[in-house]
């Protein structure tokens, strides 16, 4: 009995020690990030059985339990992967926020000091200094769109650098992941106990790891963990690792992509889609949902401006007197040859018949249906395009609006056509292409970034065409009480060559004449238009009020019948005639020699910042949207998005709380509940110890029997 | 329901922090008195700012366009006036010039003042503006507009409007041609211009094109400026080829009409009639339109009707006063138009002409006119001079409109800029009453927070032990 007494009294009391020994270990761990609290599991030991009853043999200790419930886990590891996702993605998307905020310093006082000085060379077209005053307005123009733009590239290449950083976090985290499998697999099959420590360190690991990438655990009889991404894409396996890469996209080679090393060897590109949940999702999303849409809107401004304006500019006469087609004359104002639309085709394509493609931008299409309605309009989008060349059918491709998936299969030159009057670029492919090519186009990806103006106008400023090439006269023998308009310069109308401009060949030396008649039907003769141009009028008062046409025959007469108010647009120029003109009366069309105070061109291109050049729509033959009004779009829409991602920053915010409570409620170490238990056993210790002395005492009481 | 220690000391911390930051960004907000800091706080009013302060800064340029627009009409308006009153004066003058009782000396004081009257006209119509273009040029602004010619003066401009933008839908012309003001003056009543054509006898020589019948009329009659009773008759008279048997390619101004007056013997007393010619100065050719002889009242009106041509009645009426002589003509020319230099040298030439005989001052006879053609002439004159009067007061009345409309639209400029400011403060000013009140608000939360968190952390059962 006496043993019996001494094996329970000890066994009670290394129980005690143990489990105060677990109850320290709790209290000095209360603050350490991952840890869960552990517990003592103690059971009875086996009984003795005697003819008396059957008596215990004291208390061991089964096990160190971790207070762990993988389901609360699970829920803290998701509700962190959102809030990063949500995190990473908003404390980029705020940089750009942050940028559009202050209107000093964004697009819209530029655009509005450019116009003003637009006006100063309207209201003073001789004036060298008004001319200067809006070439300066021009390039600080040009300079805010450069700096806005190498923001957004700081941005891009920020995103760059944050994904490497990422996926080296992830490769480190995955790593030690391996190798504790390794460790808590050993340790476990040596001491058939769970090693608590290397287990908690596990899943801090996956905690952390949940910052950077959302992974899917499941957790084999062993205990060991496997981590998946993506849709299913192995991770660790084991003691297994893969290796994250950041690799430059085969799409895009200015962006970084997320690449994965596959079992078989080699790397596998991971679609930006797949990457979900944690900061480099939250990159990812940002960069293809608000970063490049982003810089293709203030490409899509740029274009627009530099496209409809020099347009525009074309059809007038700078102050030396020359138009388009003279020598010398400067049409563009803006210089395009950096601007156009890129093309980027993808690093696996089979270049071996040498396939160039490129993209163009279309010319902008005037306001219509009538010649006199007014500027120009373009149809860009603010979207990435992607061109692959199908197998089948033969020879023809696939062309993809990537923003909102629209597709289109086709000829290369058929997909052109379309695209130039829906989209407003062109395609051109030189050399020999081969099936499976992809070619990602990007048609405002680069504007705002290469956007300048004509430096030959900028070096001189009479170069900038304020004046009309023409001008309009009634003569000076008229009897009659008609007159003629001052006129306004519209798209040509040479059927030969493109439709884009005013062409001096048009207007011969000595100018046109239009000479009325009053014989019944009141007509107008022409004399001085060439064959073959096409005269339109029109007749405003007439219902409805279609534009007519007459193409000048060779021999005369050229004549259109006569309508008061009557507008008649030949040869790149539109003027109208109003009132009652007697038989014989004449008027006359002839070049604008001289002209230092014609402002007629200046005032049509000040009108371009208030008229809907932007947003195209060929069926309607106008535009949707002004410049400044895209900008606000673009302004508002990223502020939008901003403001929803807070929301749901907040919101996620609130849920990870929930759940880490959730968790800590099961494995959080409560201190005051450690200081009872302490006592507890404390008292567990003193009761064992005294369960020994008494032991000892019954001994010696034995002893002492003479 | 466990609760960690660690999470107690969290969550009281996450209470602090995030009340800390809410003041810290009322904060912000009070200092720059901005609702929105960023467009994150308000999407919809930033892109509404964005426009608004586009519309804000296109109504800016409207205003100052309209203030150069007035600047620029306001010295036009100056020009008019000052025209105005110089050809007032020349008006006055030629009346003077037309009193029969001066002398040869006091008709070349008068004609020397003219001529300084001339030079100061031509400077007004060659006047520049303060960045030293011509006013008056249209699109040529480097170009002087009038060189003095010895008929007159030479137009070198063009028809050029200059337009500034001053509101959204509406180019205003600043300027005037100098062909508008100066050249586009019809002469005579505006229809048509009369004068003397001279004597036919003895036999009419068809005249060449603006040459008159010498010699000079020889009685005592003077033909008015006459009036026009139907217009359409008279247009239709002048177009049709058939009413006045000319021919359709001689343009209208070079088709005259002759009232040739004849003394009839035949009868006693002695009647003086008339007949009426239709002119062709192209051809060279002359008809006859009535059918007999029409008589002669001194001071009726002549009505040009019951003619043999197709319509019979020309649309148009004169008058003949006086005594005419035999074989006297009057010529009714369709108007033209005849810039103010030429009208004023022809003033000044028929002055200078004088009434025969007209005396030098050394008293030698230098030419001179009979006293009905000199009256005839300058009363033809002072009718031009009227008209160019008549049409710089049109000019004057046109560019009165135009600074009446500018001032209309700057009114509605100035409304539309307290607009603007007004929407764009609702957009983008804080309401400083809510956010005082929500920062003591906020003030008191944090301190709470602050509060309670030191008493809770303080609770341990350590603390008892």
């Amino acid at each position: 009995m006496g043993s019996g007494i001494y094996g329970i009294g000890i066994s009670a009391l290394t129980t005690a020690q143990m489990a105060l020994v677990t109850t320290d270990n709790n209290i000095a761990n209360a603050n350490t990030p991952g840890y869960s609290r552990q517990r003592t599991i103690q059971s009875t030991n086996v009984s003795l059985y005697s003819g008396a009853g059957s008596f215990g043999q004291g208390v061991h200790v089964d096990t160190v339990q971790r207070q762990y419930d993988q389901y609360l886990t699970d829920q803290v590891n998701g509700a962190q992967a959102r809030v990063g996702e949500v995190e990473g993605y908003y404390n980029q998307i705020k940089q750009i926020d942050n940028l559009l905020a202050d209107p000093t310093a964004g697009l819209s006082p530029a655009l509005q000091d450019f116009f003003t000085g637009v006006q100063a060379v309207v209201a003073n077209p001789a004036l060298l200094s008004s001319r200067q005053s809006m070439i300066s307005g021009a390039q600080s123009m040009v300079t805010r769109f450069k700096t806005i733009e190498s923001r957004l590239s700081e941005l891009a290449a920020e995103v760059n650098g944050k994904i490497r950083d990422s996926v080296d976090l992830i490769n480190s985290y995955t790593s030690q992941i391996g190798s504790l499998n390794q460790q808590i697999a050993l340790a476990e099959g040596a001491y058939g106990q769970p090693p608590n420590d290397l287990m908690d360190k596990r899943d801090a690991l996956v905690a952390d790891l949940n910052k950077y990438i959302k992974v899917s655990v499941t957790v084999d009889t062993t205990g060991t963990y496997s981590l998946f991404v993506g849709s299913g894409q192995q991770l660790v396996l084991g003691s297994q690792v893969m290796t994250m890469s950041s690799i430059a996209s085969s799409a895009d080679s200015e962006k970084i992509a997320v690449g994965l090393s596959t079992p078989g060897g080699g790397t596998l590109e991971m679609p930006d889609s797949l990457i979900t949940g944690g900061q480099l999702g939250g990159l990812l999303k940002f960069r293809t949902e608000s970063l490049d849409r982003a810089t293709n809107e203030l490409g899509r401004v740029a274009a627009t401006m530099a496209l409809t304006f020099n347009a525009q500019h074309a059809l007038g006469q700078d102050l030396l007197g020359r138009a388009n087609g003279d020598a010398g004359f400067n049409g563009n104002f803006f210089q395009m040859t950096d601007m156009q639309p890129g093309v980027k085709p993808y690093s696996v394509n089979n270049n071996a018949g040498a396939p160039v493609l490129t993209a163009a931008f279309v010319n902008p299409p005037p306001f219509g249906p009538q010649r006199a309605d007014g500027n120009y309009y373009t149809t860009l989008k603010t979207s990435d395009y992607n061109l692959t060349a199908l197998a089948a059918p033969a020879g023809q491709y696939l062309l993809v609006r990537l923003s909102d998936n629209t597709q289109w299969t086709d000829t290369l030159a058929n997909l052109s056509t379309m695209t130039q009057a829906n989209e407003g670029f062109s395609l051109n492919l030189a050399g020999a292409d081969a099936v499976g090519n992809s070619y990602l186009i990007q048609p405002t990806r680069n504007a705002a970034r290469n956007i300048a103006v004509n430096s030959m106008i900028a070096a001189d400023p009479r170069n900038i065409a304020a004046a009309l090439p023409f001008r309009t006269a009634a003569t000076a023998t008229n009897t009659g009480a008609a007159k003629i308009s001052a006129g306004t310069g519209v798209p040509g109308f040479d059927t030969v060559s493109n439709t884009t401009g005013f062409n001096t060949a048009w207007l011969p030396a000595g100018g046109l004449t239009m000479t009325y008649s009053s014989t019944a039907p009141a007509s107008i003769s022409f004399t001085g238009v060439a064959a073959g141009q096409t005269i339109y009028y029109k007749d405003p008062n007439a219902v409805p009020a279609t534009e007519l046409s007459l193409v000048a025959p060779a021999v005369p007469p050229v004549s259109i019948p006569y309508s008061p108010g009557m507008i008649i647009s030949v040869a790149g120029m539109s003027f109208s005639i109003a009132g009652q003109p007697n038989d014989g009366d004449s008027f006359a069309v002839t070049r604008n020699t001289s002209a230092t105070t014609d402002g007629r061109n200046g005032l049509s291109l000040g009108k371009l910042q208030t008229q809907n050049t932007t947003s195209g729509d060929p069926a309607q033959n106008k535009g949707s949207a002004t410049m400044q009004t895209a900008y606000a779009e673009m302004v508002s829409a990223n502020g939008t998005k901003t403001r929803e991602l807070k929301t749901t920053f907040d919101a996620q915010s609130a849920v990870l709380a929930q759940s880490q409570k959730n968790r800590d409620a099961t494995s959080g170490v409560n201190l005051d509940e450690e200081a009872a238990n302490m006592i507890r056993f404390q008292q567990s210790y003193q009761a064992a110890a005294k369960i020994i002395q008494v032991g000892k005492s019954l001994f010696d009481t034995l002893l002492n029997i003479r | 329901m466990r609760v960690s220690t660690s999470q107690i000391f969290d969550s009281g911390y996450r209470g602090i922090g995030g009340n800390q930051f809410d003041l810290f960004k009322l904060q912000n907000h009070l200092s720059t008195g901005r609702r929105m800091l960023a467009p994150e706080d308000d999407p919809v009013a930033a892109a509404q700012a964005l426009v608004v302060t586009q519309s804000q800064s296109v109504n800016g340029q409207y205003l100052a366009n309209q203030a150069d627009a007035k600047g620029r009409l306001g010295v036009l308006d100056g020009q008019l006036q000052s025209l105005n009153n110089l050809l007032q004066h020349v008006r006055e003058r030629v009346v003077q010039a037309g009193n029969t009782t001066l002398t040869g000396a006091d008709r070349s004081y008068i004609a020397d003042e003219l001529e300084s009257r001339f030079a100061e006209l031509l400077g007004l119509a060659n006047a520049q503006d303060a960045t030293g273009n011509y006013l008056f040029s249209g699109y040529q602004g480097t170009l002087k507009p009038f060189a003095q010619t010895t008929t007159g003066a030479n137009y070198q401009g063009d028809d050029g409007v200059r337009l500034l933008q001053v509101e959204a839908s509406r180019d205003m012309p600043t300027n005037i041609s100098g062909i508008e003001l100066f050249t586009q003056i019809k002469n005579g009543n505006a229809t048509f211009q009369t004068g003397a054509s001279g004597n036919v006898l003895p036999v009419p020589v068809p005249p060449a094109v603006g040459a008159v019948n010498t010699p000079p009329n020889l009685g005592t009659a003077i033909i008015d400026q006459g009036s026009v009773r139907d217009v359409t008759a008279w247009n239709a008279a002048l177009a049709a080829t058939t009413a006045l048997a000319i021919p359709a390619t001689t343009p209208q101004q070079y088709r005259d009409l002759e009232l040739r007056f004849s003394i009839n013997n035949t009868v006693t007393p002695p009647v003086t009639e008339y007949n009426v010619f239709a002119i062709d100065k192209v051809a060279n050719t002359s008809a006859q339109l009535n059918a007999a002889p029409l008589p002669y009242t001194p001071g009726q009106a002549i009505n040009l009707s019951g003619l043999t041509t197709t319509p019979a009645d020309l649309g148009i009426s004169v008058s003949v006063s006086g005594n005419p002589a035999d074989g006297d003509s009057f010529r009714i020319t369709p108007s033209v138009n005849q810039d103010v230099f030429t009208t004023l040298r022809n003033t000044i030439n028929t002055i200078r002409t004088g009434v025969a005989p007209e005396l030098n001052a050394a008293g030698s006879v230098i030419g001179g006119i009979s006293s009905i053609e000199y009256s005839n002439r300058l009363a033809g004159n002072l009718q031009n001079i009227s008209n160019a009067l008549e049409n710089v007061n049109r000019m004057q009345s046109t560019v009165g409109a135009r600074l009446h409309e500018l001032d209309a639209l700057s009114n509605t400029g100035e409304d539309k800029k307290l607009q603007y400011a007004t929407s764009l403060s609702a957009l983008q000013d804080l309401d400083y009453t809510k956010a005082i009140s929500d920062l003591t608000r906020k003030q008191m939360q944090l301190e709470a927070a602050q509060i309670s968190f030191k008493q809770t952390s303080q609770l341990t059962l350590f603390n008892i032990l």
